[in-house]
């Protein structure tokens, strides 16, 4: 959950047209009206401020209070929990636990997210938040819960985002014993084998997860 | 008596925090200054701790340069310098820039080579690159051949032992570059002194999906598999030129260190961290309570008190170099109350006070440490920071710094107060401070000497008497 007490707003004279803003917002929120000026959807943008950064003309998108605060929330509560709870052991992540340390949205509410109707990780974070903050570290735990949710996405033209999923659990042990052996102080089998070990169940100890 | 505080380094104007104001070792009563060499006398050496003359880190550069093989780059061939963002704020970033330089002017020397590009890295921002273009001046000093990059730019898959990931193209697409380091520890409870020189190949030359994966799809110490990984891959080593890094110590600067074999330079790394920063780690454990106060011109938790970072002090409860330890960053659990919350933050530190500090950046394991922020400008920023919702929301403000200690001494009333203000060579605190520093760092010197540093190069299979040079 996080709390928008501001949103973008594109000055229209200001505005070049150039259109780097657009690919850079994760929640699909800029789009260009004619080639000439960015316009932003109040409704989908988190505040997480890339677009004003990524501005080349600086006063051309700036920060404006909103008229009252937004909650960007997904309620959990009113679906199948175990469906839930199933669909986060799939995606590798716990339902109570947060899948990102900046907006601690929770691996529950983002399945939630995918199965109330998000369909694109732009879908997910303009419900959920996620990658408000530092719009890093939480990506591939979006494209994990999408994958998981039987969602297929396809890589945008643009490169604005790649799926990546790959984790230490998809490695092949005879590779991890490779590993093993020449990089014993990563150790990388022990770890392995306690992630393997968790992902075959979805019945997880809170706090557990490394 | 203790000497007065030293002068931390200055501070960058940046579009990313407060505006710089008067520093906290000024502003503070009973601030003084305790050398890392009266604490650790063996941790000692350095050519470079502040001031003007940078004449000793390009001779060290120039030193270490001479032996390295460069006769496969063509006069004709673009060199990609690779830079990254933490270097340039390291004691003012000078040091970083004048061992940049030294790696230009070395290759251009030995090859004629004529297309030297230095690529500045930037953790997020789009602007940060400019900002350090700016502050050193480095168009000038690199003759227009000066690009910024960061993790948002277009990508190249790399493949890896692994699978795919995805680098910044435009960091690898030149015929050559050149990893240009800082080995500056930073965050021990992340990296755990595991291949520490090989990080940037899982973040500053990367995409931000690489970097997701790499914090969020492997475990605390085999994440340190992944730059290897990257590393190790044909498409880096059909492009790898050497390794130039600028080496560092509690005391300051150590010396310039460069090499084709960045394994045999990573334990040259390891061994010198493991015996230094291995003393400040635990004399940070044995610290029994504090106010912690942050004024500096980056992130909070990157900056240094005894060149050693707050977000080490965060986690002094834990030995970071134990890897018997099998995680000390990353967790949430449930507290008492059932609310979730980070794991594993150090308890001694009662209350933070920030004078000046970065937001922008996810301050992980917080959430039971009162915070204060001195002034309302300041406060500002922190209150519509959507990396740290959890400050924004609980932190209280204070209309200046004298007013935060007062506020942050009525939550816990303690004259133990050390300050986190970009110093390397000492630490500033106050007297009480000192004293405690004073009186546990013997008894923290003999621990790491005789128990615990056996114990931490074992676990790395490391002998030292073959990578225990003269740093």
């Amino acid at each position: 959950m996080i709390r928008l007490g501001f949103v973008a707003e594109v000055d229209q004279e200001a505005c070049s047209g150039c259109g780097q803003c657009v690919p850079i917002c994760p929640a699909g929120a800029i789009r260009m009206v004619e080639e000439t000026s960015a316009v932003v959807d109040e409704d989908r943008c988190i505040d997480c401020q890339s677009c004003i950064d990524r501005c080349k003309k600086e006063n051309a998108i700036s920060r404006v209070t909103r008229p009252s605060e937004v909650l960007r929330f997904v309620d959990h509560t009113d679906l199948d929990q175990s469906q839930i709870k199933t669909l986060c052991a799939k995606a590798g992540i716990l339902p109570h636990m947060p899948v990102c340390g900046c907006s601690r949205t929770t691996g529950q509410e983002t399945i939630a997210a995918i199965l109330k109707g998000a369909e694109t990780p732009e879908d997910v974070c303009a419900r959920t938040g996620l990658r408000s903050g530092c719009g890093i570290y939480c990506a591939t735990r979006i494209f994990q819960a999408l994958e998981a949710c039987g969602i297929e996405v396809e890589n945008p033209p643009d490169r604005r985002w790649i799926k990546l999923t790959l984790g230490l659990a998809d490695v092949p042990e005879e590779v991890v014993e490779r590993i093993d052996q020449a990089y014993p102080s990563c150790c990388v089998g022990e770890d392995w084998k306690r992630l393997t070990k968790r992902r075959s169940t979805s019945d997880k100890k809170e706090g557990s997860h490394v | 008596m203790y000497r007065p505080a030293v002068a931390p380094p200055r501070i960058m104007e940046t579009f990313y925090g407060p505006k710089p104001k008067e520093r906290a070792v000024n502003l503070l009563e009973d601030m003084v200054s305790v050398e890392v060499e009266e604490l650790f006398p063996d941790v000692n050496e350095r050519i470079y701790r502040d001031g003007d003359d940078l004449s000793a880190v390009r001779k060290a550069a120039d030193k270490a340069l001479a032996p390295i093989d460069m006769t496969f780059v063509k006069p004709g061939d673009t060199v990609k310098v690779l830079s990254s963002e933490h270097g340039f704020s390291i004691m003012g970033g000078e040091p970083y820039v004048v061992m940049l330089e030294a790696v230009r002017d070395g290759i251009r020397a030995k090859t004629g080579c004529k297309d030297i590009r230095l690529m500045v890295g930037a953790y997020k921002g789009f602007r940060e690159s400019d900002e350090f273009i700016a502050q050193y001046d480095l168009k000038r000093r690199f003759e227009g051949k000066v690009y910024g990059y960061g993790p948002w730019d277009k990508d190249v898959p790399i493949e890896t032992q692994i699978g795919t990931v995805y680098g910044i193209r435009k960091a690898f697409d030149g015929n050559w570059f050149v990893h240009c380091y800082y080995d500056d520890p930073r965050e021990i409870y992340y990296h755990r002194q595991i291949q520490r020189a090989f990080k940037p190949f899982g973040m500053s030359y990367v995409r931000f999906e690489t970097r997701s994966i790499y914090h969020m799809n492997f475990a605390n110490r085999s994440c340190n598999f992944l730059p290897i990984a990257v590393f190790n891959s044909p498409f880096i080593q059909e492009r790898y030129a050497f390794s130039c890094v600028l080496r560092h110590s509690p005391a300051g600067i150590l010396t310039v260190d460069a090499d084709k074999d960045l394994s045999a330079l990573d334990k040259r790394i390891t061994v010198s961290h493991l015996k230094k920063y291995g003393k400040m780690m635990r004399l940070f454990h044995a610290v029994d309570e504090c106010i912690a106060v942050l004024d500096g011109g980056r992130w909070g938790f990157y900056l240094h008190a005894g060149g050693t970072i707050f977000g080490v002090f965060m986690h002094a409860h834990d030995d970071l170099f134990d890897l018997t330890n099998a995680k000390v960053l990353g967790g949430f659990k449930k507290n008492e109350k059932g609310e979730i919350v980070p794991m594993l933050i150090n308890p001694a530190c009662k209350v933070i006070v920030m004078n000046q500090a970065w937001p922008g950046i996810n301050y992980l394991g917080l959430d039971e440490t009162p915070i204060i922020i001195a002034g309302e400008d300041h406060a500002a920023l922190w209150k519509a920071d959507h990396c740290n919702p959890y400050i924004s929301e609980t932190a209280r403000t204070a209309p200046d710094l004298n007013r935060a200690m007062d506020m942050a001494r009525d939550i816990y009333p303690t004259d133990k107060v050390i300050v986190f203000d970009g110093s390397f060579g000492c630490i500033n605190c106050s007297s009480a401070m000192a004293d405690l520093l004073v009186k546990k760092a013997p008894e923290v010197g003999r621990q790491v000497d005789e128990e615990l540093l056996p114990m931490w190069l074992k676990q790395r299979g490391i002998d030292l008497g073959v990578y225990d040079a003269d740093v």
